[in-house]
């Protein structure tokens, strides 16, 4: 096998190289962020990464009404009535039912 | 022969470890590049703006091929010159150090 030396390479080459390895891994982390979230969008957590900075309403989900303590088994925990989950939070949007 | 077959197993050997570091080395740099990313908020405003294609096409109708043609250029664009800079400067003194494959 013939050996390839790098050091044999002009600057300009390996320069150009190492950009390439560069934008290589700009594009893998750019690629892998868009997995990310379209798997968060498909699984029906997305909104809930979003419940900080906004609200479902942004994505034309009516948020639930208020209806005091939440009755879900898991919420109904002894205590202090209204102690349910936060609001915006509350429930999964019907598509995710 | 049989010297030359080991030479030839030995240079296979060699060919494969540098594979192997080449490899562990573009890892290390994944992370790297990652924490960066997050660090200087590159991840938070991306999905700022993933919020507002989802917004445009619809929950229910986003596909992966919309959020890479949407946020890829984006991201690109969103990259700070420091990180880039850095992440050069990784890889350079990689190759100068690794000077024949």
């Amino acid at each position: 096998m013939e050996e390839i030396s790098l050091a044999n390479l002009d600057t300009n080459k390996l320069e150009a190289i190492a950009q390439e390895i560069y934008v290589d891994l700009i594009e893998d982390s750019c690629l892998g962020f868009c997995f990310e979230v379209h798997r968060a969008v498909k699984c029906g957590y997305f909104y809930l990464e979003f419940a900080e900075t906004g609200s479902v309403k942004d994505f034309g989900i009516q948020p639930v009404e208020d209806k005091g303590a939440c009755r879900l088994p898991l919420c109904s925990l002894p205590g202090e009535s209204g102690n349910g989950p936060d609001q915006q939070l509350q429930r999964s949007p019907p598509e995710f039912q | 022969m049989v010297v030359s077959k080991m030479n030839k197993d030995v240079q296979v050997r060699a060919a494969i470890n540098q594979t192997l570091i080449e490899k562990l080395e573009k890892e290390n740099s994944s992370e790297l590049l990652r924490a960066k990313l997050i660090e200087c908020g590159w991840k938070d405003q991306l999905k700022a703006h993933c919020k507002e294609v989802i917004k445009e096409k619809g929950l229910e109708h986003v596909t992966v091929d919309d959020l890479v043609a949407e946020v890829t250029p984006k991201g690109r664009a969103l990259v700070p010159a420091s990180v880039k800079k850095e992440l050069l400067q990784r890889t350079r003194t990689f190759l100068a150090q690794h000077a024949s494959l």
